[in-house]
Formats: C-alpha cells, structure tokens, sequence
C-alpha cells in the first residue's frame, strides 16, 4: 500500500513537502541562524539580506528563524487538535452507529446544537473565556471539530453495520466492544484518515487566523499567524517579507496537507473518487 | 420412523412497516404470514422462494437476527447461539481487514476452544473443506468467490452449531463454482449429521443438495415434501411454475 | 460464407494497474453473421465482459483500453472511428444491455424522457418517438404506465426489460447482452430470455449472449464461444458444444454444471480458481487445472479443426 502512495503524485508530492517541513521543524535549533526571540533594536524592520534571509520584525529578531520555531508550534498545533477531535468524535460516531436508538439520538442531538454555531464564532466565544495559549487553542480547535467527524463516521457505521461479517460476528456471540474495535473500526476508519489529514491543515489555518488576531499564540513565542499580524501593522512601511513568509509558510503546509488528502483519497476510498467499486474486471 | 426434531417452528409471523416522508407511515409489509416446519437430524431442508416469498426473513428469525411478531421457536437443546449463517455474497460475508486465520480464531475463540488449541482445529477445519493448502494470513480479497464461502461455511461450523442456515450461498457464484460449496455442504451434512436450511431461489440448486423441500411464496408455504417428489411432481402449480423455469438443456447427459 | 456482421480479429485489451497493464484479452477472435445468436460463456474473471466494453469502445480511458486487434462491423472498422463516430453507433447500430439495470439508467429522470432522448439523438422525429417507445414497451410486455416512472419504482426484472426496450428502439442490428439475467429471480430469467428469442426473430436481430451459466445458453445461442483467462478456447455449433466438446475445460465446464433432471447426483467442480488477469505463464492456460496435461502443454496452443465450423485448442 506504501507503494501505492508513491504512484499517486498529489500524495507523493503532499507527502515529500510535509516530510521536508517536519525535519525543517525538527531541526530547527540546528537551522535557525539566530534564536527567535533573540532582539536586535538596531536592524529593525530590515529586508532580507544575507544575513537576515527573510528579513527582521519589528523588534529586530530574523524572521527566517522565527518562521522555523513558528513551524514546529503550528504544526503541532494542529496534530494534537486533530488527535483531541479524533479522541473523541469516533468513538461518539461509532457507537451513535453501531447501537441505535437513544445512544444515536443524544449524540445526534450534540453534535446538531454545536454544527449549529459557526466554528470561527465558536472558537472565539470558548477563546475569550480562557486564556490565550497554545494549549488551550488545540483543545479549542479539537473540541470544535469533533461533532462533524462524529456525523461522519456514524454515517459510515450505519452503512457497516448492516453487513453480513457484522451480523456473523453478532451471531458467533462476539462481545459488542469487540465487534466495534476489531471489525467496525477497520473497515470505518479510510475515510476518517482522509478527513483527518484534510483537517489537520484546517487546524494550521485556525491557529494561524486566532494567532493573526492575537488569540492564539502569545508573544514572545513565534506563530505564522502573528508575524502576519505584525506584517499587517507595519503595511504602511512595506515590509513585505513580514507577510510573504508567514503567509506563503501557511499555503505551502496546508496544500500539502490537502494534497495528502486528497492523494488518500484516491488511495483508500474508491468509491469518494469517482472510480467503480473494487470489482474485478471479468 | 422416529425423527429427533432439532428444531421445530410454527406459526412464525413477522411485518414490516417501513416509514415515508417526515415519519409518516408508508406502508406494511406483511413478510411471514404464518410459517411452520421442521427440521431434524441429518436433514438438509430448502427453502426455496423468490424475492418477497419471507425465505430471508425466516432465516433471520431462526439466527435470531430478528424476533417474529409472533409464533413458536422450539429448540432441541438450549444454547444461547444454536444455529449459525452462511450468507450469499461472499464479498462481504469475511471481515476486509481480518485474515483468514484471525477470523478463524475469533470464531474458535467464541466457541470457548482455549488459545493453545485453536491453530490445531482450524488447520482441521480447513483440511475439510480441501483448503489446507491456502496461506492463512492472507486476506479475504485475495480468494476466489467459491474460497470465501467455503471459509465462511468453516467459521460457521467452528462453534459446532445445531444447525446450519445458508441463505443462497451459491446465487452469487459462477455455476461452475457453486458445485465446490454444494459438494462441501453435501458433505458435511452427511459425515457430521449437520442439519442444514438451504435457501435459494430456483429449484436447481436445490436439486442438488435437499432431502425435503419447502416452496414459499409471499410469506407462506405453498407446498412441501421429499425433494425427489417436489421437484418431479409437484402439485402446486407455483412449483410448477418455478421448475419450468429452470433452464433446461437438453444435452445435458450424466455419466 | 458471407461477410459476418460482426467480426473481432486478434482482440487485446488491457487494464492499467499500479503494477504495470495486466492483459483481460489475449488475442480473441470471434465472428457473429447475421441474424445470428452467439453465446459467449466463461467463469468470472475469463475477460467477457472486457470483450463486451471493447467492441463499443467503452472503456474508462484512466482504467483500461483496446491495445491490439481489429473489430469490423458491417464492413467498417470500428478501432479506427473516434469517439463522436462510436456515438453514432452505440445506441442505433450495435446495442448493450448490462447485468444491473439500475445502473444503466438515470435514476432521476423518468424512464420515458430517457427512452425519448434516446430515439432523438439517433435522429428519430420528434412525432415518432412516443410511438415507438409505447411500441417497444408493449413488446417487453410492460404496462405503458412505466414511461412516467423513476427506475428505482421498477422492480429489478421490470427494469431490465426497460433497458432491453431502450435497446431496440433504434432498430438496432445487433444487441450485446452481459449477463443480463444474472441478479433476478428465476421466473423473471426464464420470461426475459423468451421475449429476447421472440424480439430476435421479430427484428431479426443478431445477438451475443454472455453468461456464466452454459445452461441458458441451451436454448438461446445457434453458435457458443468458450472464454477463458482472455482466450477463446473453444467454439462451435451450440449442438457441437454441449454433446461432443473437444476441449477439457469445456467438458469440466458441462460436468459442473447441476442436472435438475437427476436430483440428489454429485457434480463435480473443476479443481483450482481461475487464473488471475497478470499470470502470463506461457503455455496452455488450462494446463494447471487440467486433468490431462502433458509436456505438449508448455507451448502455446492454436486452434484446430474438429469439425465444420468447430474449432479447439485442445483436444483433450
């Protein structure tokens, strides 16, 4: 199946650019020329140079550095969201499929009251009760993306459910968590991979837009989103490279993590791509 | 002559109604509307029916997949899970993502086979139905459709039921493949005294295999007795009507 | 003989997979005349429904294609026709009918328009369309209530004679049917293949059958191919076939097939699966399931007169 993925070019190339942007993250104590909360009042504000690959902000400090740190909070970020929303949205959707009933009616009920509220509103609502940090916007971000995963894989659980090797596990007296965990996870679980790669780069975004408005990640430490944010003040003097970077960092990471999606997609999913089920030509 | 019922069945009613638009009742549909038979030792029974004719809802009923509105349900011995299913697409009747052995394992391990044995008796299970040879850990998309039944029929019989439901287990089979799990069922029938309920919706499959034969047609039994006599004179004349559908090929000759 | 109607030479087709094409049809030759009903049968996975999609070019162009051979129809190439050319042909000249029915018809659009819009893109005049949709529904014996009816409202044995009505609104010469008969009930089987008979004589229709079960082909097909792993390893009159069959898988074929004339009998299945599609084991491609092989069976094997018109790779 690895072998596949490297046939598919959208995944191949969705894949290579993230793996590069991992050991850019890893490694950027190694790479960064300076460290990122290291001030220079006397080069504010400068384009880039040799020095300064992509420039200084506002208080002197490299960028370049500063968007590698950057990296590693992002991306981070929107793992750990998306891993909080998996936690908790496929054993909701699982059981709102498998068992029916009142289980799927209060569950149903949740998620319907949360997908009712836009999530950017949402977020911002949970945000300003807490406190801006890291931490608490992945758990904000997980917490308000689990109901439409949690619709999802019940949907696919309804449709898996009703399939003969279920019944035959029903029947052999196989105990419930046992049929949830060995035979109706497996076959549920390739669409949930697609959307949860797909929404790890949707977490990146958010956390870029909660740190662009100064919700997300607190200064000193260094976000893509709030470097735009500094960029955006300091528009009037053209310092460009404080609105490049940052912004052309977020496109690269969330296409790619979109390429890797929809390259899974193809992958995993026959049917979500258009092509025929797994029939053998005959 | 005395025959030991292993199950018997009486009066078996069962309806369906299926909801319209906004939870509005669309309408009912009546899928058993009174079945009654036997089955004993040793016997394989076909139901034989069209689509609408209750032949899967009663199998569903027997399993336990479903409960009748109303009727009878007489074991010989009690266990919580007598009678087991061998379903008709093969395509999904194995677990995808399971190998052939794990699923074996799990059947045996439901059937309270301790774990130290169960490599042992599925090696036996496989040896026969002629699939010994086949590489276990593979999965169930790498077999052809006439190999998955068998293997389904296998997890089947590792919990030793009482009785064996297959609901048209060859209808998606190839006809030249059907005789590899006609001729395993026949088998086991006879070696193990298994009874067997074969459902299917023509009379030549059947032909094969039953001893006695139950015609349904819109959740009734319209006629039943001795495969032989069924089949070459039936009385009905909806059997009468099924046979003349059969294909018939006139150069068809046994040696 | 005069010029077949139909007439494949050499016929291959491929499947593109990760690994690399796989081969479905190795070099087919088959030949259908005029007025003639052909069956073509074989297990599942032997390439005859690939054969089906071939000679009405209607392949996935991401999934598979012709890669060699010729397919002449009428005295007219048709691997050398694009596709607006094929267009022109699907539908009015050579027909196909599928095993579902419900995929071959538009399941939001009543059947009615769909038969309509058929006859209006081979050119039919607006005022003779309805006729001929009531005509060809009253000759599958459907009530004309079904032209204002969805698909999924028919059932499945009521749908597939729609499709074989929306077949032969164009007066077709000749119609392919892929196991048409496959998922429905017995009854239904028995009244769809009897109407075929009567519509083929009445329009003197050409017709292939393809099927698994050779015992449908009994009493439908004048001349029957036996398909197997892409190759046709056997052919001849239906009559030639079933009682003096040349090759071994034929006759294993016939011995799997259930007798209900001698009820309770053993049949007997052939040993082994069919080969997959990649295996290109050189040779005869039975040869691993055959009772009777020998060291002549490593070559590859050509056809060989048995009889008139019956030809054999083997002769057992």
């Amino acid at each position: 199946m690895i072998g596949k993925l490297f046939n598919n070019r959208m995944a191949f190339f969705g894949l290579t650019v993230l793996f590069f942007l991992f050991i850019l993250s890893a490694l950027s104590p190694v790479l960064a020329p300076s460290p990122p909360g290291e001030q220079n009042l006397a080069r504010r504000l400068s384009p880039p140079c040799r020095r300064h690959l992509m420039g200084t902000d506002e208080l002197g400090r490299d960028v370049f550095s500063r968007i590698l740190y950057g990296g590693r909070i992002s991306l981070s970020v929107g793992f750990v969201a998306v891993g909080i929303s998996l936690l908790i949205g496929v054993p909701l959707g699982l059981a709102a499929g498998f068992y029916g009933g009142a289980v799927d009616s209060a569950v149903m009920r949740v998620v319907d009251v949360m997908l009712c509220f836009p999530t950017i509103f949402l977020i911002l609502m949970v945000i300003t009760f807490l406190e801006p940090s890291i931490f608490n916007v992945m758990i904000v971000i997980g917490a308000t993306s689990w109901p439409s995963l949690a619709r999802y894989v019940r949907g696919e659980a309804l449709a898996v459910r009703e399939r003969e090797y279920i019944l035959a596990a029903r029947m052999m007296g196989v105990r419930p968590w046992r049929i949830l965990a060995v035979h109706m996870l497996p076959n549920v679980i390739a669409p949930v991979i697609i959307t949860a790669t797909l929404g790890v780069g949707s977490a990146v975004l958010t956390e870029s837009v909660l740190s662009f408005l100064g919700l997300g990640v607190q200064p000193p430490d260094p976000s893509w989103g709030s470097i735009l944010a500094v960029g955006r003040e300091y528009m009037g003097q053209h310092a460009w490279w404080l609105i490049l970077y940052p912004a052309a960092a977020i496109l690269v990471t969330v296409l790619s993590f979109n390429l890797l999606g929809e390259g899974l997609r193809d992958l995993l999913d026959p049917r979500l791509s258009g092509k025929k089920d797994d029939r053998s030509p005959a | 002559m005395l025959r030991l019922s292993v199950l018997k069945v009486e009066n078996l009613r069962k309806t369906y109604s299926s909801e319209g638009f906004l939870g509005t009742r669309k309408g009912k549909v009546e899928a058993l509307k009174g079945v009654g038979f036997e089955i004993g030792r040793g016997e394989v029974l076909a139901l034989v029916g069209e689509s609408g004719s209750g032949k899967t809802t009663a199998a569903k009923i027997i399993c336990g997949l479903e409960n009748p509105d109303s009727g009878l349900i007489k074991w010989r011995v009690s266990r919580p899970h007598p009678a087991q299913m061998v379903f008709q697409n093969p395509l999904y009747s194995l677990n995808p993502k399971l190998s052939i052995k794990s699923c074996l394992y799990e059947a045996l391990g439901c059937a309270g086979v301790p774990r130290g044995k169960r490599p042992a008796r599925a090696s036996e299970l496989l040896r026969g139905a002629g699939l010994e040879k086949i590489n276990t850990s593979k999965y169930p998309h790498q077999f052809s459709g006439g190999q998955k039944q068998r293997i389904a029929i296998l997890r089947a019989l590792a919990l030793e039921p009482e009785l064996l439901v297959c609901d048209e287990p060859v209808s998606a089979l190839d006809i030249s493949v059907q005789a590899q799990v006609i001729n395993f069922l026949k088998d086991i029938n006879s070696s193990a005294g298994l009874p067997i309920i074969f459902i299917a919706h023509d009379l030549e499959a059947v032909s094969m295999i039953a001893d006695r034969v139950a015609v349904m047609k819109e959740g009734l039994i319209v006629e039943e007795g001795p495969a032989a006599e069924v089949i070459t004179s039936p009385r009905n004349s909806y059997t009468r009507k099924l046979l003349d559908s059969v294909p018939v090929n006139p150069w068809l000759s046994k040696s | 003989m005069t010029a077949p109607l139909l007439e494949i030479s050499n016929l291959e087709a491929v499947y593109y997979t990760p690994s690399g094409p796989v081969k479905a049809l190795r070099g087919v030759d088959l030949y259908v005349k005029r007025g003639e009903s052909v069956g073509v049968a074989g297990e599942s996975g032997c390439g005859k429904s690939t054969l089906a999609l071939s000679v009405l070019d209607l392949f996935d162009r991401a999934e598979g294609a012709v890669s060699g051979g010729r397919i002449s129809f009428s005295g007219m190439d048709l691997s050398g026709l694009d596709e607006k050319q094929m267009q022109g042909i699907r539908g009015k000249r050579i027909s196909l009918i599928m095993q579902d029915p419900y995929g071959s018809f538009n399941p939001v659009i009543r059947i009615g328009r769909q038969m309509e819009e058929i006859c209006r893109v081979h050119g039919m005049r607006a005022d003779e369309t309805s006729e001929t949709c009531l005509r060809m529904l009253e000759e599958v014996n459907l009530d004309r209530g079904v032209r204002e009816m969805f698909p999924h409202q028919l059932s499945g044995g009521m749908l597939q004679r729609a499709s074989i009505a929306a077949a032969l609104l164009n007066s077709p010469e000749l119609l392919i049917a892929d196991e048409p008969t496959s998922n429905l009930d017995v009854t239904i089987q028995k009244k769809i293949i009897d109407n075929l008979g009567v519509l083929r004589k009445k329009h003197s229709l050409s017709l292939v059958f393809i099927t698994h079960n050779l015992n449908l082909l009994s009493s439908l097909a004048d001349r029957i191919y036996i398909l197997y792993a892409g190759q046709v390893l056997e052919y001849g009159p239906a009559e030639d076939i079933f009682s003096r069959p040349a090759h071994p898988y034929t006759k294993g074929l016939l011995g799997a097939l259930p007798d209900i004339k001698t009820p309770g009998s053993r049949i007997r299945p052939i040993p082994g699966s069919v080969p997959s599609p990649a295996d290109t084991t050189p040779g005869c491609v039975f040869f691993p399931r055959c009772s009777r092989g020998s060291e002549r069976c490593g070559r590859e094997k050509e056809l060989i007169r048995v009889s008139e018109e019956h030809y054999s790779r083997c002769s057992g």
